[in-house]
């Protein structure tokens, strides 16, 4: 297979750098604008340098609100998206599904591989697509529950020499070591291979999509799908799990928009070339020690950065439809999940500068960086400004000696006003226009109807809202710990977990609490006029433990209803149905017989 | 072993005796191995040799004394 040449390597094309440069001089004006706003009414007492700080501090952020705003927007027209030809057979090329696990759940993991089997083999696609389980698993009580768990997958599904498993002895490198130990092992028997995370799940028709679209563009070295959120419980799971469905694919297509061939990977549920992935894709080890140095956290990143670097084109097509993932249940995993996300951002740092890189691509490292930044420039903001106001000194109503009137300074309430408008606006009128789009469109029938949506778009905002200076505590925190060289790690993920005990929720957010009440306390005293201002971000803090003990509980019914919860699609089904016969299965005590057969057997 | 948290611990150690009929000794070592086809990845060049910024702020911090020395 021919790499393509460097000299021809894709470049953005016209529509994609005009995009790229109005969103960025879009985020960049909207950012001036605020911080001249407020430095303009800051300096009605006289300029110091703390309204210098304020102003500068609410540019930066007024400017990552509106970028993200602008993705929506971007994301709102539809987009026409090179689709393969029909005539392309996916069972003329070798693929591999590749599932990196580490301490999952083998009862769960194994029945959505199994999932797939039956979905490729009614697709016709078995012999065509073969399934590797590449295991990192240290626990050895795991390891030997994936063995079993393994013999039934193998033996249900008549899948020998069609499902294979490894596993590594010494885990370097962790999924990207996991995927390059296989790929240096068995790479040349395949030509694409789809990378799946252990709560992946895909239907045949989308990954026959893919390897159609691959085949269709040599160019392409990786084709990300926008996995959809399934399978939660909880009320966080499920807020989440609605915003990811019902405002995912119009920020996915605005990303895809500004992207063009320089996409994202995100580490999972995507197709590679294997020889393109082979040939760009070998990651060093960084120099020095975590949290900076050491193995490269947030790989894909850096993957897709490399991969553009190597003339290949990366894309994101969020239209196929088929691509399902599972997320948090509760606030705790959340922000678990988010340290390890954080630290391997700001890992990042250390990669702008590295030679060869698109210049986008390093654009695309500062952004993820900036996402995590952007907490601490916050609670920066809201630290200067309560600063800026108990310093201040008192007006001076006759500036000019011996002046017969006093001299009142303009009041610019209106504007700050207007101002602070102005940024919930850009936080909450893209997803007004997105439901009010689905209304228009009918796109809100599988959540609910017109008007669930709009009730489930004012409930998530209800709890985003209460949530924000909850997340902002952890991701400052997180940011802080990194910052001072604290290896966070990367520990597996808890999936399934779920409601937590009040005990569990204080161990995670005690301090937040304390934050909240010695912030709000001290207000009290320096600046009462202010204490209430506060109360919107001091009293979720305070709340932090009920909000996660009450957001982790199950949650049922109509609000946050999403189209794969009331209608879900057939591998949704079959992995639904295999763990709960396989769980049954297990919970027995007494010696049982295999359990699984009639509807859910597809063809082999 | 909290990963397999659907099962209650006492479950997760009974897990063998729950599935007599399944064996680790069952799967054909063979058959499970992926195929050997290796393919070369070679390990990328990501930070500079020189060590990058890194190093330019080492070489200016070490100025003064090299000033110094004379």
């Amino acid at each position: 297979m021919p790499g393509p040449d460097l000299h021809q390597a894709p470049r953005a094309d016209r529509a994609t750098g005009i995009t790229r440069a109005g969103a960025i001089a879009f985020a960049a004006l909207l950012g001036l604008g605020a911080g001249a706003l407020v430095l303009e009414a800051s300096l009605q007492d006289g300029a110091h340098g703390m309204d210098v700080a304020r102003a500068l501090l609410i540019a930066m952020t007024t400017s990552w609100l509106a970028w993200g705003a602008v993705q929506a927007l971007l994301g709102l027209p539809p987009r026409r998206v090179a689709a393969a030809g029909a005539e392309i057979d996916p069972r003329a090329y070798r693929t591999v599904l590749l599932a990196p696990i580490c301490n999952e759940d083998p009862r769960a993991t194994f029945a959505r591989l199994a999932a797939m089997d039956i979905s490729l083999a009614e697709a016709g696609l078995t012999g065509a697509v073969e399934i590797a389980i590449l295991s990192d698993t240290t626990d050895p009580a795991i390891a030997a529950a994936e063995r079993l768990w393994l013999a039934r997958l193998i033996r249900e599904r008549g899948a020998e020499g069609r499902i294979r498993y490894r596993r590594r002895q010494d885990n370097t490198g962790r999924k990207a070591g996991n995927v390059e130990e296989f790929i240096r092992r068995a790479g040349a028997a395949y030509d694409f291979a789809v990378i799946l995370d252990a709560d992946s799940l895909m239907e045949a028709d989308a990954i026959a999509e893919m390897i159609r679209r691959m085949a269709a563009e040599p160019r392409l070295g990786l084709l990300q799908t926008l996995p959809k959120v399934i399978g939660a419980r909880s009320l966080f799971g499920r807020a989440m799990q609605f915003s990811a469905a019902f405002y995912g694919p119009t920020f996915a297509r605005g990303l895809a928009r500004m992207q063009g061939v320089t996409g994202p990977f995100w580490g999972h549920n995507a197709i590679i070339r294997v020889r393109a992935f082979a040939e760009c894709c070998g990651l060093p080890a960084l120099r020095g020690r975590p949290p900076f140095g050491g193995h490269i956290l947030s790989h894909d990143y850096v993957e897709a950065a490399l991969l553009a670097r190597g003339g290949w084109i990366v894309r994101l097509d969020e239209d196929i439809a088929g691509s399902y993932e599972e997320g948090p249940e509760n606030i705790v995993a959340h922000a678990r999940r988010d340290r390890r996300w954080c630290q391997g951002n700001l890992q990042h740092v250390r990669l702008l500068f590295a030679p060869g890189l698109r210049l986008w691509s390093r654009f695309v490292f500062l952004q993820g960086i900036t996402a995590y930044g952007v907490a601490l420039i916050w609670a920066a903001f809201l630290a200067v400004s309560l600063a800026a106001h108990v310093t201040a000194p008192p007006p001076d109503y006759f500036p000019e000696p011996y002046a017969l009137f006093p001299v009142f300074p303009d009041d610019r309430t209106a504007q700050i006003i207007g101002l602070a408008i102005g940024i919930l606006g850009l936080l909450v009128l893209p997803k007004l226009l997105i439901v009010l789009r689905g209304i228009a469109t009918g796109h809100t029938r599988g959540f609910g109807g017109a008007a669930g949506a709009v009730l489930s778009f004012l409930a998530e905002l209800l709890l985003s809202s209460l949530m924000a200076p909850v997340m902002l505590m952890y991701q400052s925190r997180s940011v802080l710990q990194v910052l001072s060289g604290r290896d966070g790690g990367w520990p597996a993920n808890q999936r399934g977990e779920g409601a937590l005990s009040l005990g569990e929720a204080w161990t995670a957010s005690g301090w937040i609490v304390t934050a909240g009440a010695a912030i709000l306390l001290a207000m009290t005293q320096v600046a009462p006029e202010l204490a209430l201002w506060l109360l919107p971000v001091c009293l979720p803090m305070m709340g932090a433990p009920l909000l996660i003990i009450y957001t982790s509980r199950p949650h049922h019914g109509w609000l946050f209803a999403t189209p794969q919860e009331t209608a879900p699609s057939r591998v949704i089904l079959l992995a639904r149905g295999l763990a709960a016969q396989w769980a049954e299965l297990g919970a027995e005590t007494a010696p049982a017989g295999p359990k699984v057969g009639g509807a859910l057997h597809g063809p082999a | 072993m909290t990963a397999l948290n659907t099962l209650s611990p006492a479950q997760d150690a009974a897990l063998p005796d729950m599935l007599p009929d399944m064996r680790p000794d069952m799967l054909d070592e063979a058959l499970l191995a992926p195929p050997q086809a290796p393919l070369a990845m070679p390990t990328q060049v990501l930070e500079p040799p020189s060590g990058g910024l890194a190093a330019l702020l080492r070489g200016l911090a070490a100025l003064p004394s090299r000033r110094a020395r004379g």
